[in-house]
């Protein structure tokens, strides 16, 4: 297994309230979740650096959306 | 990897699985274009790299970060 | 490619175990030179399939894979995982997991975190549709082993997904006691069943190990 280093993370009572609530969501630890996290936004930042737009779909609404990183 | 798989286990799951066809693949997102002598095989994406990229209106906003415009 | 942990594939001549290794992390010369040992077998098949007129709508879905290519799609890219298996020198087996982007379907636990096999494919010289008599077998149960574990490392309680290929369906269904939600959603245009495994299933797969 890949050898690990430990960090302090500190966050805000609203950081916490939404990594909790999510954690309770997904039925993950927070470390698990933020892992989770760190790999979404690789693949997102990736896309995005090579010119892809991120678009949400809702099929049965029939409605397109741009997420917009500024 | 931690995995221990015993013998009898092996075998008993050898003599189920046969000589059968195991693949797995990600469906692609567009037809296959047949002239290709190699396709691109297709990570994991949602249904939305199939959509045309409609001109979206972007929304000023005062807070840093993301910005989002719903349009149909 | 980095340490390996031992393993047994089945070898059909002589109906027994031999010795294997499970590798992680494979690099882009362990992928090519899979890829390349795997060729002559691919090759010859399309050529027979082409002789025989048959429709490529028809090919098996791997034969146009690009091994290589998709290596370096993903290459560092934490949510993608390799795997390949080795025995007697030579790449037994490739799979590639993803780990952030798909969620369950059904059941309880839709909407939760999945291992997701993005691709799974047995050496040409173990399948039954190139050879007439394939070399080693377990190598889809062992992939399928590595995804449940690396699912439970993951705190995603064993649950994986994937698309089977049309000739691989009653493995996944039958064998490994998978779900079978269907085709299309999402991918309208292609005829993959998608499969899951659920958290009881995967728990069902693991225990039979202990019987």
């Amino acid at each position: 297994m890949a050898i690990k280093k430990q960090m302090t993370l500190n966050l805000t009572d609203a950081e916490m309230n939404v990594l909790e609530l999510l954690c309770e969501k997904k039925e993950l630890s927070k470390t698990a979740l933020i892992r989770q996290a760190i790999k979404l936004y690789q693949l997102v930042d990736d896309r995005m650096e090579n010119g892809d737009k991120l678009i949400f779909e809702n099929i049965k609404k029939k409605e397109k959306l741009e997420l917009k990183v500024l | 990897m931690n995995i221990h798989l015993s013998d009898d286990w092996l075998m008993r799951k050898a003599k189920i699985e046969g000589k059968t066809s195991v693949g797995a693949g990600h469906p692609p997102i567009e037809s296959v274009d047949q002239q290709k002598p190699k396709t691109k095989m297709t990570l994991p994406a949602s249904s939305t790299d199939k959509l045309v990229c409609e001109e979206a209106q972007t929304l000023d906003d005062s807070a840093p970060g993301i910005d989002a415009q719903s349009k149909q | 490619m980095s340490a390996f942990t031992s393993i047994k594939l089945f070898h059909h001549d002589s109906s027994s175990l031999k010795p294997a290794e499970l590798y992680a992390d494979l690099s882009k010369l362990d992928v090519t030179t899979a890829e390349l040992s795997w060729q002559p077998y691919i090759e010859k098949k399309i050529k027979s399939l082409e002789s025989a007129g048959t429709s490529q709508d028809d090919w098996p879905e791997h034969l146009h894979w690009d091994w290589s290519q998709l290596r370096r799609d993903t290459q560092s890219k934490l949510a993608h995982q390799w795997y390949g298996i080795k025995c007697d020198g030579k790449w037994q087996g490739l799979m590639v997991l993803e780990t952030a982007l798909h969620r369950a379907r059904i059941g309880a636990d839709k909407g939760k975190h999945l291992v997701y096999i993005n691709y799974l494919a047995s050496a040409p010289w173990n399948l039954a549709e190139f050879v007439e008599a394939p070399v080693y077998g377990l190598i889809g149960t062992i992939f399928v082993r590595v995804a449940i574990e690396l699912s439970f490392n993951l705190e995603f309680k064993g649950r994986i997904g994937l698309h089977a290929l049309t000739q691989s369906e009653g493995f996944y269904r039958d064998i490994c006691g998978m779900t079978d939600v269907g085709p299309g959603q999402e991918y309208s245009q292609s005829k993959l069943r998608y499969f899951e495994m659920t958290k009881d299933q995967a728990e069902d797969f693991v225990r039979e190990e202990k019987q």
